[in-house]
């Protein structure tokens, strides 16, 4: 399993946690039951051996005094003691209600050995029939081993609990933390560049973080204000006199004085236009990369939007000499700016009609499924080399690069825009023959 | 164009621009009257009576939207048409939402005010020829409501888009309607597409327009638009 969620990582932290503090408790728990048993074990061999020596001839009378001496001594007095003769029990300070096996074994309450819960026998066989059984308790008191689990469940179990309780703890703050970060970068993304991650001025690791990343936006958005500025302004300051000179032309045009160079007049007039032209388009990309629009995005039906396109265009496809030969339009609703994809729409279609001759046929298709909403607008025409397309969707490129992509205006890196403003992409492909001009947008 | 002689404010801080409109809007039969900030604008308000407001949008001391909404909220209702920057969308939805009645982008063609500033007079003092349900310019009758236009009593076969053309051309009569006017009003576009689909739409109704052998009353104003002979 790969860890790459705070979730997963947190419960991976409480799993490992849990099972060490388990296996140390059962450990330590187990390891406690072993070390009495072995002293117990140890300490009535021992005894035994007081009172039976190895080698030494057994004799019952001799073994009995030493039976009471010992019951009798601090040290040993609370160990129990039987002697039995051929079975029967002939000395010792308790009784026992079976015989005793050989060697080791246990003795409990059921037993019924007066004072003794849990304990250890080792059973002598002396010789001459004779059998010695030393008793002594495992447990320093009755129920013992209930407390011990009592106090081992209340200790261990606090210390899971603190655990848990810490890291979910922990959890919620490095959550929240992270989330305020997501809100701040989702709402960026959203065209509100004023967001910032909230700030505690606690001066935290999590706080400084945030802090950076405060100013890394500031930073960047006084790089996006000043570079909109200088697009803006150059493109504002070249209109303003541009649209100065073409009403000028226009007031001449209207003289009866220039009559005989009207249609030069008209002609420059044209061009004016046709700059004032580009310079719009220019704008209108810097407004749609500059993602305030997405404030009015609302449900669009993309169906009915390109047959309301191409039904507008149908005049102009048809004067000059173009055919719409396919358009298959499946139902399709995205969520977006119903201008800015219109003009999507029309900026494809046109890009078609002022670069590809007359007779060019046009197919259009919209097809929806899980992948998203793709839209294609293809021709037969000449298309694009595939050195030229990547150009052909820069605006700066066009104007730096000439060549074959001179000429292709503004139309595609606008399309490209709108593209990227619904968080989509334009792939540009060899429709043999022709160009294809794929919009591949989210949601269907 | 029929003549309208009008007085008018126009709000701009830029010098230059505010001498070359008043200049051009003179020529077109107009007195003006100059305001450099919003509170002068709001003090010349309050002192004359003038038919039209040419308001911009970014101004100094009161924004140009502040001005709007005073003026409103003062039930002021002189027709205002606000001047916002290319490329501003969100400018044009707050002026129209504040209470202007229309919008030119900068910097200002004078030809596409002027007809702005008919349009709007007109439909202030509109008063309806033919009844509410039908317009009528010439031998021309429309009804929005039923979809049909008939010219002498003839019925005209129009698409959706060439009958919404010929509406706006009827509502207008008389007066010059932009190419602009027309991408907003009839096809709802808020941007200026690089094939003329206008034209080759006028071209279009045109045709069907003069289908029974009467004249074109289309006229065409080079550089600025199109006007329906009243």
């Amino acid at each position: 399993m790969r860890l790459r969620s705070l979730r997963a990582l947190t419960l991976a932290f409480l799993a490992v946690f849990l099972g060490a503090t388990l296996a140390t408790a059962f450990g330590i728990y187990f390891a406690t039951f072993r070390t009495i048993d072995h002293l117990v074990e140890q300490r009535i061999a021992s005894a035994s051996a007081a009172i039976a020596p190895e080698g030494e001839r057994a004799q019952a009378r001799r073994i009995g005094l030493r039976i009471m001496a010992a019951a009798r001594d601090r040290d040993t007095g609370d160990l129990g003691f039987i002697l039995f003769d051929h079975g029967s029990q002939v000395a010792g300070n308790v009784r026992v209600t079976r015989p005793l096996p050989l060697g080791l074994s246990q003795v409990d309450v059921a037993d019924r050995i007066k004072g003794l819960s849990h304990g250890k026998v080792l059973t002598r066989d002396l010789g001459d029939g004779l059998r010695l059984a030393v008793i002594a308790e495992t447990e320093p008191f009755d129920h013992y081993n209930a407390a011990r689990k009592r106090i081992y469940l209340i200790g261990f179990g606090s210390i899971i609990a603190i655990a848990l309780a810490a890291a979910t703890t922990f959890t919620l703050i490095v959550r929240r933390r992270i989330t305020d970060m997501r809100t701040t970068v989702e709402a960026i993304f959203d065209g509100d560049m004023t967001q910032r991650v909230p700030v505690d001025g606690s001066g935290t690791a999590f706080d400084r973080q945030a802090v950076a990343f405060n100013r890394m936006l500031d930073r960047i958005g006084a790089l996006m204000e000043e570079m909109g500025h200088v697009t803006n302004g150059v493109a504002h300051e070249l209109r303003t006199p541009l649209a100065r000179l073409r009403n000028q032309l226009s007031l001449l045009a209207r003289d009866p004085q220039a009559q005989a160079v009207r249609d030069r007049i008209e002609e420059a007039q044209a061009e004016a236009d046709r700059l004032l032209g580009l310079f719009a388009a220019l704008l209108r990309i810097a407004e749609v990369e500059s993602g305030a629009r997405r404030a009015d995005f609302a449900p669009v039906d993309l169906k009915a939007l390109v047959e309301d396109s191409v039904e507008a265009l149908e005049p102009v496809i048809e004067e000059s000499g173009h055919r719409i030969a396919r358009l298959a339009l499946a139902e399709a609703r995205i969520v977006g700016d119903g201008q800015l994809l219109t003009q999507m729409v029309v900026n494809l279609v046109e890009n078609i009609l002022r670069h590809t001759p007359g007779g060019t046929e046009i197919g259009i298709t919209l097809e929806a499924g899980e992948g998203g909403t793709v839209l294609s607008v293809a021709d037969d025409g000449p298309g694009i080399a595939e050195q030229d397309r990547a150009k052909a969707l820069d605006r700066f490129g066009r104007l730096s690069g000439g060549g074959q992509v001179k000429g292709y205006g503004f139309g595609l890196p606008l399309v490209a825009a709108i593209a990227r403003l619904h968080g989509g992409t334009l792939e540009l492909e060899d429709a043999r023959p022709g160009l294809l001009a794929r919009v591949i947008l989210p949601g269907a | 164009m029929t003549s309208l002689s009008l007085h008018l404010l126009i709000v701009e801080d830029d010098d230059a621009l505010a001498a070359q409109l008043a200049e051009q809007l003179h020529q077109s039969g107009h007195e003006t009257t100059l305001a450099q900030d919003g509170r002068r604008a709001i003090e010349l308000v309050g002192q004359n009576r003038f038919d039209l407001i040419i308001l911009d949008r970014i101004l100094p001391k009161m924004d140009g939207i502040a001005v709007l909404k005073s003026l409103r909220e003062h039930q002021i209702l002189t027709p205002i048409i606000m001047m916002t920057a290319l490329g501003q969308s969100r400018q044009k939805v707050e002026g129209l939402e504040g209470g202007a009645d229309d919008y030119v982008v900068k910097p200002v063609d004078p030809a596409e005010l002027n007809a702005r500033i008919h349009a709007l007079m007109r439909a202030r003092g509109w008063t309806g020829r033919g009844s509410e349900e039908t317009l009528r310019a010439g031998d021309l009758l429309v009804s929005p409501t039923r979809h049909s236009a008939w010219r002498n009593g003839k019925a005209l076969n129009l698409q959706k888009i060439e009958f919404k053309l010929l509406t706006e051309l009827v509502r207008n009569a008389g007066t010059t309607v932009t190419r602009s006017m027309l991408l907003e009003r009839v096809w709802n576009y808020d941007f200026e597409p690089a094939t003329n689909i206008v034209e080759a739409y006028i071209r279009r109704l045109r045709i069907k327009l003069t289908e029974y052998g009467d004249d074109d009353p289309i006229k065409t104003i080079r550089g600025v638009g199109y006007m329906l002979r009243g």
